[in-house]
């Protein structure tokens, strides 16, 4: 018997199946591998949010005012979670109204609110400044749009009518924004803390979100001339008031890496990481520290980065511009994505992105926009303007 | 526009491979993230697979799925709900092809569990049938925009070697996406092959089968090795080729639709066979005409694979080139079968260890299988793992 013959035989039985597997190894079910179906019926798949009570199909049959109730609560318990999907719930609960061009004021303002924070601050803009034209005394509309343009850092018209605002407190923070933007910052501290002092001296009843508001604000005028300390004290102040605010949380979670304080930063944001901003300040935290965790991480923000550009919104530039270059250390793409952002939005915050995303790139010329604002509005900032000089 | 193409299909790799990835690694926690859909649309002939992702937290705003109220979804909770929700997922998405609408087939949906960064989603995979070939494939989508209007449904569609992906909202639901691949004819080589090779019965028939192929039962009843190669692989040839003769026969009778047996009997007549081929190895009662009984159970397996070439949807007007791609693709996978047992058996078939293990205990085994599979099969309840 030959031996000769078996060897051809599994040189034979070799081929065969090599070419069956290579030919395109089971495409069809690899497609589906993360499909679970898990053995046990108690496996805990997802938290509830409770009973939706017919939240489907209920627009249709609410009134403006319930509609305009339903859409605003969802907005403040989307700001105060960080959730965006509270944004898309709000939108849907104002139905027909939101594209009712003759709605009344409270749903326009609404609506500026939503465009605002999906960063479409030039229909936001619109929608404000339309119902200016009709109403120009309405207060609300007045601020929001002086916030737009100021993150826009058109400072204007915060300026002019931020001081016609009907309460001391709004007009403080409205009016003192543009002030500490524009080189003012001590000016703007003064005034805020004055508005906030005379709270207890009969100033009306106040929302916990419009202290916050003040005091964050104050901490940043402090930043801005350079006295970390008392920032941080603000800052704290702010938590104590508000403990899980987003917005405090990112900034004073800023200011800490500025600090140098990187360890500070972890059991801070630890139970709020399920927001990509809040999270990008963990990951760049542990890396500056080192720590071996650092990378997974890394990892689960890109992944949510990656899943909120297929989705085709672009809300996340300024972070993921600060993600490329200290993470991944792609300073072309951050360079890229400051300049997007930027075309956005026009906060200290971005100018930050772009001067450090240009420095990383040694592409000094691209960051001639930030430094002509620069100039143009005397902002005091000393991280800032140290920063814009040594990219001269 | 072909380059940002790129960029999306580059980005959802990157969500595949960081699903995969979510596996090792434990997240520190779930995205807040607006809300999205992940459709996956692959058409071929006349029919479109589904594969449908949907964020548990969407389906329970808008349905509830918390049954016990205890602030929990479980796989039980999402398995209750499985017909309301599939329906409810469906009333949201229309198929059409070439302008005429496809049906999906909802009440042979599968539902399973996956996780997307933002948390765990239910996937429907399911199977739409069409009126016709098409080259045009329409997507329209309306899932969830009355409960949240920044909803997308990011659909991709896998046809011809690219994926396309497009994303559906509110302001813009539908899309038509141009230049379906015809299906092609190694589509269906594919399938017949992977459907012999994860088709566990035809494999146990085949297996006990060809046991006994590299011995002769001498006159005393019992088992002598074959001196040759050559004489185990003519009798290897005979089986193979009967049962692929017998199985064509039926296969063909049955997709063109001459014959029509109830599934229920065809799936338990194949299990018998198994037990037949694997007993008549431990007491032949036929015994050098293992061919003969090849072709008489192949018959019946022949039905088997109809119902299996069904379930792909082949499409009437090309089915008969869509037969033969199966049927080849069937034959490759016996024979690559064949050729990687028969030069081991061989080589092995003087040992004790074939004898005793492969030969008697594995036949046992194998008859022992297929007697469960027969019951199972028969009253319409499972047992078995598989």
């Amino acid at each position: 018997m030959s031996r000769r013959r078996i060897a051809v035989f599994a040189v034979f039985a070799t081929l065969i199946t090599t070419v069956i597997v290579v030919a395109k190894p089971a495409a069809v079910n690899a497609a589906n591998a993360d499909v679970r179906m898990p053995t046990d019926a108690n496996e805990i798949l997802e938290k509830s949010q409770g009973r939706p009570a017919g939240r489907k199909g209920r627009a249709a049959a609410l009134t403006v005012d319930q509609a305009v109730s339903l859409a605003q609560a969802e907005i403040d318990a989307g700001r105060a979670s960080g959730d965006p999907r509270a944004l898309g719930r709000a939108k849907a609960a104002l139905g027909a109204h939101w594209d009712d061009p003759a709605a009344p004021a409270s749903v326009v303002l609404l609506r500026a609110t939503i465009l605002q924070s999906l960063h479409e601050f030039e229909r936001a803009d619109a929608e404000l400044s339309g119902l200016l034209s009709r109403s120009p005394e309405n207060d609300q509309a007045r601020l929001t749009l002086a916030t737009i343009r100021t993150v826009r850092a058109d400072y204007t018209y915060a300026e002019t009518e931020c001081p016609k605002l009907g309460d001391a407190l709004s007009a403080a923070v409205c009016v003192g924004n543009a002030w500490s933007l524009t080189g003012r910052s001590a000016a703007a501290e003064v005034k805020v803390g004055e508005a906030l002092g005379t709270l207890g001296q009969g100033g009306g009843p106040r929302t916990r979100a419009e202290i916050v508001w003040a005091i964050s604000s104050l901490s940043e005028y402090a930043e801005r001339q350079g006295a970390r300390d008392r920032a941080e004290a603000y800052y704290r102040k702010a938590l104590q008031v508000s403990p899980s605010d987003p917005y405090v949380l990112r900034a004073y979670a800023d200011l800490l890496l500025d600090l140098g304080r990187a360890a500070e930063v972890l059991p801070l944001l630890a139970p709020y990481t399920e927001q990509d901003a809040l999270l990008l300040r963990v990951v760049v935290a542990k890396k500056r520290l080192g720590q071996a965790g650092a990378v997974t991480v890394a990892r689960e923000l890109a992944e949510r980065f990656a899943a909120v550009r297929l989705r085709g919104d672009r809300a996340h530039l300024r972070e993921e511009s600060w993600y490329e270059r200290e993470i991944v250390g792609d300073a072309a793409r951050a360079l890229t994505l400051a300049q997007e952002n930027w075309a956005v939005q026009r906060e200290p915050a971005d100018a930050r992105v772009f001067l450090e995303a240009a420095r990383a790139k040694g592409d000094l010329a691209a960051a001639a926009p930030v430094r002509a604002l620069l100039a143009e509005t005397h902002l005091e900032d000393p991280t800032l303007l140290a920063l814009a000089r040594s990219t001269p | 526009m072909k380059r940002s193409l790129q960029v999306v299909a580059l980005l959802w790799a990157t969500l595949a491979a960081f699903a995969a990835l979510a596996f090792f690694a434990p997240r520190l926690a779930y995205a807040h993230k607006a809300s999205d859909s992940y459709l996956t649309l692959t058409p071929h002939g006349d029919t479109v697979e589904v594969r449908w992702d949907i964020a548990l937290r969407d389906m329970d705003a808008a349905l509830g799925l918390d049954e016990n109220g205890d602030g929990h979804i479980t796989w039980g909770e999402l398995q209750t709900a499985r017909a309301t929700l599939t329906e409810w997922a469906f009333a949201g998405l229309a198929l059409s092809a070439d302008a005429a609408a496809c049906k999906v087939l909802t009440g042979d949906a599968e539902l399973g569990t996956t996780s997307h960064s933002d948390g765990a989603y239910a996937t429907l995979l399911a199977r739409a049938t069409c009126p016709g070939d098409a080259t045009r494939l329409g997507v329209k989508y309306t899932l969830l925009f009355d409960v949240d209007r920044l909803h997308r449904g990011v659909v991709r569609v896998k046809s011809g070697e690219g994926d396309t992906i497009f994303v559906l909202q509110d302001s813009a639901r539908e899309h038509t996406f141009e230049g379906v691949a015809k299906a092609s004819p190694l589509h269906f080589v594919r399938e017949g092959t992977f459907h012999i090779w994860s088709g566990i019965d035809h494999l146990a028939f085949l297996f006990a089968l060809l046991f006994p192929a590299v011995f002769r039962r001498q006159p005393d009843g019992k088992w002598a090795p074959v001196p040759r190669l050559r004489d185990a692989a003519v009798d290897v040839l005979r089986i193979v080729s009967a049962f692929t003769v017998a199985h064509s026969i039926t296969l063909g009778l049955a997709s063109f639709g001459y014959v029509s047996l109830p599934s229920r009997l065809v799936e338990a007549t194949i299990a018998a066979s198994v037990v037949l081929a694997a007993v008549n190895n431990l007491r032949p009662f036929f015994r050098e005409q293992r061919w003969g009984v090849a072709f008489i159970l192949g018959l019946v397996h022949g039905f088997g694979f109809s119902s299996a070439l069904a379930d792909l949807g082949a499409s009437r007007d090309t089915l008969l080139a869509t037969l033969v791609s199966f049927n080849v693709g069937v034959e490759v996978g016996q024979l690559s079968l064949v050729a990687l047992f028969l030069p081991l058996a061989f080589l092995a078939r003087h040992t004790q260890a074939y004898r005793r293990i492969v030969l008697q205990a594995g036949s046992a085994a194998v008859a022992l299988v297929g007697a469960v599979w027969v019951v199972e099969r028969a009253v319409g309840m499972k047992f078995l793992p598989f």
